[in-house]
């Protein structure tokens, strides 16, 4: 017990300020991806989305044209968090919603979810190419709770962290709340299984 | 450490003697309250029909029902019963809330209630018309909500009564809800389709569809919200749809992040006709077009108010509430001759998302001379989210969905069908009368009279301390609370004067924004109130405030209303978590709100030793659930009358903490949220 109790403390303060570069996961094609890695970009990009959250499906193509806006400097990968989905629900979700081609992961055990700490969808973390956590949280301020959104965004939160991560400066704000559906912790989701 | 585990044991042992299931007790609530919406092929964007569902969203669902922003009801509850409620309770909250924080177990699901299901055609049977939208509407996946219009031929060549309409729409992801109206004249047929999609724009189809006159005094044909399930209208009552009309009907979309085509099937159900009318009444008359809507850029409680005297008696049917993005908060509140005050309806947080027509449980009967008092604020500041303009700009009334409108609308029967033409001739003449512009003169609406120590608007009682905020409702600069010779304090302060029925309360403060007001003991015994601020700028309009005999609050220690009560410890020092009061001590309670009192309550009168009134009704005190001993009631010694103390003993076995404390006068509870300190 206590030495369990110890390494829950010890991976949970891990995931708070940094991840694991090295840490590897099958995309739905088969293909093993490991995005905290920036592969020699600047910086690594894992969006927390699922398909059943109506603001995490508003968001698909925000997603989208900032990954595509980034390209260069930065890989995305996208992190459905369900264990229900399959990689057949998972593309035409990808399609319908205009999420972009980018490498997709199911995260049924919550790997990357737990290590970046995310707690609901839609919620991004940014990784500098050290493995330090840069940024996570929203990735605007549009919505200001369930129901209220604004009808644009004024804060662009995650632009702000990718732009500040590439040009190598301090992130101004490196954690924000993010709003959306929360996350059930996979440990949870076992029962009645 | 046997201690401690002794100590683990017994906590678990007793959370799981209290552990909530997923078959047992939550089940239950989600499969009345939710699933009608959540459910495969409707609006909410997943389903809770199994255990499964439930669990993956179980935090959502927690925090979304606390918030209330789920089940979406948005009517104050408490007033006149409406149909179909959809609201959970408090315990019902709660014990979501239990579940997740236990970790959402499922308990044994061979006592689980079976999911519930739902006729996938026509709920009421095969309607007597059926209508299809001509073309699909394309609705984008992203952007702003939209408005379109959307007029569709019937057919119909004789005059036909209305007794139900159901929408099956074929992109029920994004239909947030719709308004059916006539188009008699053919003024929306010509419009559709004019700038090359299906349908029309705009929020001011209301506006469209009123102009024709038919539609003006009888009010359209009903609407349409995801979740419910389509009713009859009560027997012997019918909406109109004269021969020749086209069906216009105003659909609202909400874009879910993929692209949508909405081609609509309509049934109508048809009776036959009625013995009696429907009439449209609005308070204000026609959305506000007179009610001086002009907001200015950054006022964030902007008030419009419009008060329209029933000429005959009617039965009240359904009402509802209109505004665009602005729109803050709604009251629809009737005086009846006989003072009593009843809230028709009332919503403190409008959202133009969930506009719905709430029908009453029951026809309310409101006699001939009830004056109806239809309120609206409005929120043009930056920091209402919804505000279309940014850097907010000076809004006024118009059609359009970035201009404004607001009334309050009640549907209505006259009492006698013989009365139907003096009750719409009463209607035209309303809606032709402008409502007088306020100038100088004080303004305020009822739900600006708050209780003095929860914060909350409501009821009154004789002698309750409340605050009254308003416009122009006294001088610049505060002035407070002045006592004549007589021992009273005064009721007429910094030129100001409030008067509940005539009748002048004692001031405690005034200011231009804010007045803190004791109401006077005159009320007591009357069914309601008339509140009236008088400046030397002149009077307000006459507010109707409901009146109860007893309606308790404690005051907080920090005004908010909840948390830390105002509580005095044995030896006279403030109750506090630092000064907490020692089980077995009798601390002294301030509150407000116990009504009459006898002797008889005098008006700002301070109390002196030796004549100490006390409630004329029986006062008790919980403190933790647990009935705490009551050594004194009463005026508090050199207060003013309407400072209620209560002396109560902590009983032995009170837990250490912030312990939740309640006082009872008569039937009527103290606000919840209010604690003692405990050591």
């Amino acid at each position: 017990m206590k030495i369990l109790i110890g390494l829950v403390l010890v991976t949970s303060v891990w995931g708070q300020d940094r991840v694991s570069t090295s840490v590897a996961v099958k995309d739905i094609h088969g293909v093993v991806e490991k995005p905290f890695d920036a592969s020699g970009k600047k910086a690594a990009m894992v969006f927390f989305i699922t398909d059943d959250c109506p603001i995490s499906n508003r968001y698909a193509r925000e997603i989208h044209k900032i990954c595509d806006a980034y390209a260069g400097s930065a890989k995305c990968t996208l992190d459905y968090i369900d264990a229900d989905l399959t990689p057949a629900k998972v593309e035409k979700h990808m399609l319908d919603y205009g999420h972009g081609n980018y490498p997709a992961v199911i995260d049924g055990k919550q790997v990357l979810v737990k290590a970046a700490g995310a707690t609901v969808t839609p919620e991004v973390a940014v990784i500098a190419p050290d493995g330090s956590l840069a940024y996570r949280g929203r990735i605007d301020n549009m919505w200001a709770s369930w129901g209220q959104s604004r009808r644009e965004a004024t804060e662009f939160d995650l632009r702000n962290a990718l732009d500040a991560v590439i040009a190598g400066k301090p992130v101004a704000l490196p954690r924000t709340k993010a709003v959306g559906c929360y996350i059930t912790p996979a440990e949870l989701l076992g029962q009645g299984k | 450490m046997r201690a401690i585990l002794t100590f683990l044991a017994a906590l678990v042992a007793s959370a799981q003697a209290q552990t909530v299931t997923y078959s047992q007790d939550i089940a239950p609530i989600l499969y009345a309250n939710c699933s009608a919406c959540h459910r495969p092929g409707q609006v909410a964007p997943f389903s809770l029909l199994s255990y499964n569902d439930a669990l993956t969203h179980g935090k959502t669902i927690a925090a979304t029902v606390q918030s209330r922003y789920m089940p979406p009801w948005k009517p104050e509850p408490g007033w006149v019963p409406f149909r179909d409620e959809r609201r959970l309770t408090d315990a019902q909250i709660a014990l979501i809330q239990k579940w997740v924080d236990q970790g959402m177990p499922q308990g044994d699901p061979s006592t689980a209630p079976a999911p519930p299901s739902f006729a996938d055609d026509w709920q009421l049977g095969t309607p007597d018309l059926i209508l299809e939208m001509p073309e699909g509407f394309n609705i984008p996946p992203d952007g702003p909500d939209i408005y379109r219009n959307f007029a569709i031929p019937t057919g119909v060549t004789d005059d036909k009564w209305v007794r139900a309409i159901e929408l099956r729409p074929s992109a029920r992801p994004v239909v947030h809800h719709a308004l059916f109206y006539s188009d008699t004249g053919g003024a929306a047929l010509a419009l559709d389709g004019q700038d090359g999609q299906p349908g029309f724009p705009g929020l001011g189809t209301v506006f469209t569809a009123q102009t024709d006159p038919f539609n003006a005094l009888t009010g359209g044909l009903g609407g349409w919200v995801p979740g419910t399930t389509p009713e009859f209208l009560p027997p012997g009552i019918a909406m109109a749809l004269p021969a020749n009309s086209a069906l216009l009907i105003q659909m609202h979309f909400h874009p879910n992040g993929m692209p949508q085509t909405e081609k609509s099937r309509i049934g109508i159900y048809f009776g036959p006709k009625p013995d009696r009318d429907l009439t449209q009444l609005q308070a204000p008359a026609f959305f506000g077009i007179r009610a001086n809507i002009d907001i200015p850029a950054g006022d964030a409680d902007y008030k419009v108010r419009g008060s329209f005297t029933l000429p005959v008696d009617v039965d009240a049917v359904s009402v509802g509430a209109h505004a665009h993005y602005l729109g803050k908060s709604a009251k629809l509140t009737a005086t009846l001759p006989t003072g009593e005050v009843k809230i028709l309806l009332w919503i403190k947080q409008w959202d133009f998302s969930w506009q719905d027509q709430y029908i009453f449980k029951d026809l309310l009967f409101l006699p001939k001379g009830t004056r109806l008092d239809g309120e609206y604020t409005y929120d043009n500041s930056a920091g209402n989210l919804r505000n279309p303009f940014y850097p907010p700009k000076e809004v006024k009334w118009g059609e359009n969905s970035t201009d404004e409108m607001g009334s309050l609308i009640l549907n209505v029967l006259a009492h006698q069908q013989s009365d139907l033409g003096a009750l719409r001739v009463a209607t035209v003449a309303y809606l032709l009368s402008s409502v007088p512009q306020v100038g100088n003169k004080p303004l305020f609406v009822s739900s600006g009279v708050v209780d003095g120590a929860s914060t909350q608007p409501g009821t009154v009682t004789p002698g309750k301390i409340v605050v009254l905020y308003g416009e122009r409702v006294g001088p610049a600069n505060l002035t407070s609370a002045q006592v004549g010779s007589d021992g009273r304090v005064a009721s007429n302060l910094g030129g100001t004067q409030v008067l509940f029925d005539g009748n002048p309360a004692p001031l405690l403060y005034t200011s231009s924004g804010q007045i803190g007001v004791i109401v006077p003991y005159e009320v007591d015994g009357h069914l309601g109130t008339q509140v009236q601020v008088k400046t030397a700028s002149g009077a307000s309009d006459p507010v109707g405030l409901p009146v109860a005999q007893n309606a308790p609050s404690i005051f907080s220690a920090d005004y908010s209303g909840s948390g830390q009560g105002a509580v005095l410890n044995q030896d006279g020092t403030i109750n506090s978590f630092k000064n907490p009061a020692a089980k077995g001590s009798v601390v002294s309670i301030f509150a407000t709100g116990e009504g009459q009192t006898l002797p008889g309550g005098i008006d700002g009168k301070l109390s002196t030793a030796g004549n100490l009134p006390i409630p004329a009704a029986p006062v008790s005190v919980t403190i933790n659930g647990e009935k705490a001993d009551v050594l004194y009631a009463g005026a508090s010694a050199g207060q003013v009358a309407g400072v209620l103390q209560v002396n109560a003993r902590i009983p032995a076995d009170t837990p250490f903490g912030d312990i939740p404390v309640v006082v009872q006068v008569g039937g009527a509870q103290s606000q919840p949220g209010i604690t003692v300190a405990v050591q």
